[in-house]
């Protein structure tokens, strides 16, 4: 029977450095993770929390309960100033060659929307809630639906301070 | 230009009108008096429309009267309101 002083014999160095270069970050993005999904303060404690896992995050963002940003590869993901993330939005950032997501200034994705690889939000954009955003979207747009599809321009990005009549003024329809 | 396509008579009452009948399922349902609801019955805040509501609305105005909405005049607490929104819109159609 091998002794624990042993496990030199059981483990080789490349498996030690795969650990301490890999699985030890990993963990610890993990951890991160399930906090900042929920941990209390939108503005505070879950983006900074998600700034320590590597998210690109601006100034002055919102971050709903439960959201996911990117499990493994937080580092894909690019938040903008003011940009306001919905409760238990999924950001997926990598899948095969595709990498990436964006989201602009002032963009705001509903509760529950799926971001997949490979998009970017526009400035000011809207996506409404339980949508699933497969391509990227226009500035000052707003999408709905599985796969999301433009339905209106936005004159009035949907900020803090801003009501919702004054946003859904600014509203276009598309046809 | 189609002539199908002509704006129709856009009236306060005609607005206020289309507005009840389209909401009219919902309204009732909670047991409002399509007969005397006030000018200044909010749609949004009373839960007949949610968020989303308020895109459709302004749709759906604009294809009933063949018109295109402009909202920049109108105060924004007044566009849910049956009241100020019909006056707004029959006025902003006919000053065209």
């Amino acid at each position: 029977m091998q002794r624990r002083s042993d496990r030199s014999d059981v483990l080789p160095n490349s498996n030690r450095k795969a650990i301490r270069e890999r699985l030890l970050p990993g963990l610890k993005n993990r951890i991160l993770q399930v906090l900042a999904r929920i941990a209390p303060g939108a503005t505070t404690t879950r983006v900074r929390l998600n700034r320590w896992r590597g998210v690109n995050i601006g100034k002055n963002v919102w971050i709903g309960y439960d959201a996911i940003i990117e499990t493994s590869c937080p580092h894909l993901v690019t938040i903008r100033d003011r940009a306001a993330i919905g409760v238990r939005v999924t950001i997926i950032a990598h899948y095969r060659e595709q990498q990436g997501v964006v989201i602009e200034e002032d963009a705001t994705l509903g509760p529950g929307v799926i971001v997949l690889p490979d998009v970017t939000i526009g400035r000011g954009a809207i996506v409404a809630a339980g949508s699933v955003v497969t391509r990227s979207v226009p500035p000052k747009t707003m999408v709905q639906g599985n796969p999301a599809q433009p339905i209106a321009t936005v004159d009035i990005p949907l900020g803090f301070g801003v009501s919702l009549k004054e946003f859904a003024k600014g509203l276009r329809p598309l046809r | 230009m189609d002539s199908t396509r002509q704006m129709k008579d856009v009236t306060p009452d005609s607005v206020r009108k289309f507005l009840l009948t389209r909401y009219s399922g919902p309204m009732t349902a909670m047991q409002l008096d399509l007969a005397d609801i006030p000018d200044d019955f909010d749609f949004l805040l009373s839960g007949v429309i949610d968020s989303f509501g308020i895109l459709e609305m302004i749709s759906a105005i604009e294809d009933e009267f063949r018109i295109r909405l402009d909202l920049a005049l109108l105060d924004a607490e007044d566009i849910t309101r049956i009241g100020p929104l019909a006056r707004y819109i029959a006025e902003s159609a006919n000053s065209r």
